[in-house]
């Protein structure tokens, strides 16, 4: 059974998040760290050699 | 500092991606990343030409020259035609063009690295992955370095930016500079005048333009790369982009420009009309008629208006001399340069011949594919030079063009050493260079020298027949001349030595390339003592076709060389020393001392009184002593008290040495010593009476000899 708040679909019945506005602090704290916890990083170095930006990305989907 | 493999995404012509990842240049796209610096190239290139415009300096040596005959001026009559005499006649025109600009378009090198970002990423890991932005030197080894060189080669489509003549108005991938063309060729156009039409237009000519243009290619022939340009790391942003045609032009132009407009000597671009280098596109030629007759025509249009007007008229032909190329050259621009005049040439004096099996010299000249000009022979001990040429130079760098040498012999050329006669009173001086002069005195008949004469002179043989006088060179070589008596001097004149033709290497009159090294010499298998001076002098041209019909520099070489052989070594001073202690006690003592190392020998004594002839050099001339073998033969006698301590063979020692075995050849090199001592009282000398020999350590011949004494006698 999916949940509703206001007859809005928030989780489907298969499980499917929808309909999502907006996430507060810790739950964008959660799910960064979940991306972090994945690994897929991409470190950009200048060439100095001195990091510049470190990205943490989303897994490619097997093809 | 090394060569960077850059990361791209394919994108859209504004850079924007169109895939999701990022990859790695293949080889493939490295090479073509170097092949798309001659699209980069083209957008401003390092040197500019232009046409008919006031920018820059003009190209030197223009003068394109167009030649065309124009008809004559028609005249109108009410009564008659004008005569063909009364007609003015064609004539011929001349058009100038000097229309080329040359402008400096390098600029500066950049040096900034702004942010330390600037240039291109590279993937440095790939798990997880890293990128790193290339430092300003990586930029260079991967993108600049190695795209240089292409611009020197063969593929058009690696030549962006570069200009050539077109007779086409649109030329394929190039673009036309300016709006006006370099030079035209005009010929008169025959079916342009007709008898209806007089008085016709003067000048009606079929005209062929030579257009300036620039390699020109669009980025889509550089497929797909212009699409895969590098990434770079937007700091203002803080995203990876990939470069667009426009800031990858930005990035790598300045870099091109600097290093082909001259920061990298070897790589520079330059033009110029009918100099070195390849020709860029049409090669410019005026051509014109050969009038066949006055084309004097009539035109009746009524009975008050007689015209007549003279026409262009033959066939077309070439003007022989008009062609202008437009060159390339890539890298710097030698200087080719030939000198010498028939009458002064480059001269070297070669030594004489030797004798291995049989009598051999070879003389001559290389002219190196690397510029240089060097002496080139298998005589005895290289060759000597006199002057001009060693080092010597055809080209001020290595050359990058292609260039072609003919050799001619100088006909014109003679040998030195003209005869003359002294004005009364006078002492005599040859004309000629100064190693061929000298003077005869009548009343003895020795020889004065005149200059640094190479080979040993001794004397003058007065036993001839008045009016043919030998001069003996060393004692084995003569010349040979006519004797003239004039005011106490007689002059002695120099025979002129045969001049050598045929070369033994190389080939007269045909151009040949000096992509290799072009070598022309003479063999002379005279034996020692058969000839006195001979030379050979050649014409040396040198052209950037194959063809010669654009030659650079012309120069003149002649080699001297003469029957006999270079003495470096001699033993041409006596070799005598005696000791006597004379009533004193105790010894004395004498010695032959051979210093190999300063090329010396002596005869010394030490006693009371002692005398020895001294010390001179047996090496001469800058002769190497390990070329060289030396013998002592001799013969000792001891008597009381007399020995030969002191003595030593090959090193010296200051006691215990041996005295050199006799008969035995030696290094002529090492030290040696023969030592008499005598501290008895024996009223006889302890001597070592023999000879010593020189010969030539690889042939085994005898070349000096020389008796020596060496006596010492303590007599209290």
């Amino acid at each position: 059974m999916a949940i509703k708040i206001t007859g809005n679909t928030i989780i489907s019945d298969t499980r499917e998040l929808q309909n999502i506005t907006a996430a507060d602090v810790g739950t964008q704290t959660v799910i960064n760290d979940a991306i972090a916890f994945q690994n897929n990083v991409l470190t950009i170095y200048d060439s100095n050699n001195t990091v510049v930006r470190t990205l943490y990305c989303g897994v490619a989907a097997t093809p | 500092m090394a060569v960077r493999r850059p990361v791209y995404i394919f994108a859209d012509p504004n850079g924007v991606p169109v895939t999701s990842d990022f990859y790695e240049y293949t080889d493939a796209y490295m090479e073509d990343i170097l092949t798309f610096a001659s699209y980069v190239h083209a957008q401003d290139p390092a040197v500019k030409l232009e046409c008919n415009t006031s920018n820059g300096t003009q190209m030197p040596n223009q003068n394109f020259q167009d030649t065309y005959y124009i008809a004559g001026a028609s005249t109108t009559r009410v009564d008659r035609f004008s005569t063909a005499a009364e007609t003015p006649n064609v004539s011929m025109s001349t058009d100038t063009y000097n229309r080329i600009r040359v402008i400096d378009n390098q600029g500066t090198l950049p040096t900034s690295d702004t942010n330390n970002l600037e240039y291109p990423l590279y993937l440095t890991a790939q798990s997880p992955r890293q990128l790193r932005a290339m430092t300003r030197q990586d930029f260079i080894d991967t993108f600049v370095t190695p795209a240089l060189p292409l611009f020197g080669g063969a593929n058009a489509n690696e030549q962006g930016g570069t200009y050539f003549l077109s007779t086409s108005a649109s030329p394929a991938n190039a673009t036309i500079i300016g709006s006006v063309p370099v030079a035209t060729n005009s010929v008169a156009n025959l079916s342009a005048y007709s008898s209806g039409g007089i008085g016709e237009t003067q000048k009606q000519t079929t005209d062929v333009n030579y257009w300036l243009a620039k390699v020109d290619y669009a980025a889509t022939e550089f497929d797909p790369i212009e699409a895969s340009l590098p990434m770079y790391f937007d700091a203002g942003t803080e995203t990876i982009k990939a470069h667009t045609l426009a800031s990858w032009v930005a990035l790598l132009n300045p870099f091109l420009r600097y290093y082909l407009g001259g920061g990298d000597p070897n790589k520079e671009i330059s033009y110029n009309i009918n100099g070195n280098g390849t020709t860029q596109g049409a090669v410019f030629t005026d051509s014109r008629r050969t009038p066949t007759g006055t084309g004097y025509t009539t035109r009746f249009v009524n009975a008050n208006d007689y015209r007549t007007q003279e026409f262009p008229t033959g066939t077309e032909s070439t003007v022989a001399g008009t062609e202008k190329r437009l060159k390339i050259v890539y890298g710097a621009t030698p200087v080719i340069t030939l000198s010498g005049t028939s009458a002064n040439p480059n001269r070297y004096i070669a030594y004489g011949p030797y004798l291995s099996g049989t009598w051999s010299l070879v003389n001559g000249f290389k002219f190196t594919a690397s510029g240089n000009v060097e002496k080139d022979g298998n005589n005895w001990n290289a060759v000597r030079l006199a002057s001009g040429i060693n080092p010597g130079e055809w080209s001020n760098i290595i050359p990058s063009g292609n260039y072609w040498i003919r050799f001619t012999d100088d006909t014109a050329a003679t040998n030195t050493g003209n005869a003359r006669s002294p004005a009364s009173g006078d002492n005599y001086t040859a004309s000629g260079p100064s190693q061929y002069s000298w003077v005869l005195n009548n009343a003895n008949l020795t020889v004065t020298w005149l200059g640094d004469v190479i080979w040993n002179k001794t004397y003058a043989n007065s036993t001839e027949a008045s009016g043919v006088v030998s001069i003996f060179i060393g004692d084995r070589r003569y010349e040979r001349g006519a004797l003239q008596t004039t005011n106490n001097y007689a002059v002695f004149y120099q025979e002129i030595g045969a001049d050598r033709v045929t070369p033994n290497t190389g080939t007269l009159g045909s151009w040949t390339s000096l992509g290799t090294d072009q070598t022309i010499n003479w063999s002379d298998t005279g034996a020692e003592g058969v000839y006195g001076s001979r030379f050979t002098q050649v014409k040396v041209e040198i052209a950037d076709d194959a063809a010669g019909s654009n030659i650079l520099s012309t120069g003149y070489y002649k080699v001297n060389w003469h029957g006999q052989q270079l003495i470096l070594v001699n033993l041409d001073g006596a070799l005598n020393s005696s000791a006597n202690s004379n009533g004193l006690s105790g010894t004395c003592s004498a010695n032959i001392t051979w210093d190999g190392s300063a090329g010396t020998v002596g005869a010394f004594a030490f006693g009371n009184p002692g005398s020895g002839t001294g010390s001179y050099d047996w090496l001469e001339n800058s002769g190497t002593a390990s070329d060289y073998e030396v013998r002592f033969t001799y013969t000792t006698t001891l008597t009381g008290g007399g020995s030969t301590s002191g003595s030593y063979t090959n090193t010296i020692v200051s006691s215990g040495g041996t005295i050199p075995a006799s008969g035995t050849w030696y290094p002529a090199e090492n030290q040696h010593k023969i030592r008499v001592r005598d501290s008895g009282t024996s009223p006889d000398s302890s001597k070592v009476v023999g000879t010593i020999d020189i010969r030539d350590q690889s042939s085994g011949t005898i070349l000096a000899t020389r008796s020596f004494s060496v006596l010492a006698n303590n007599d209290p």
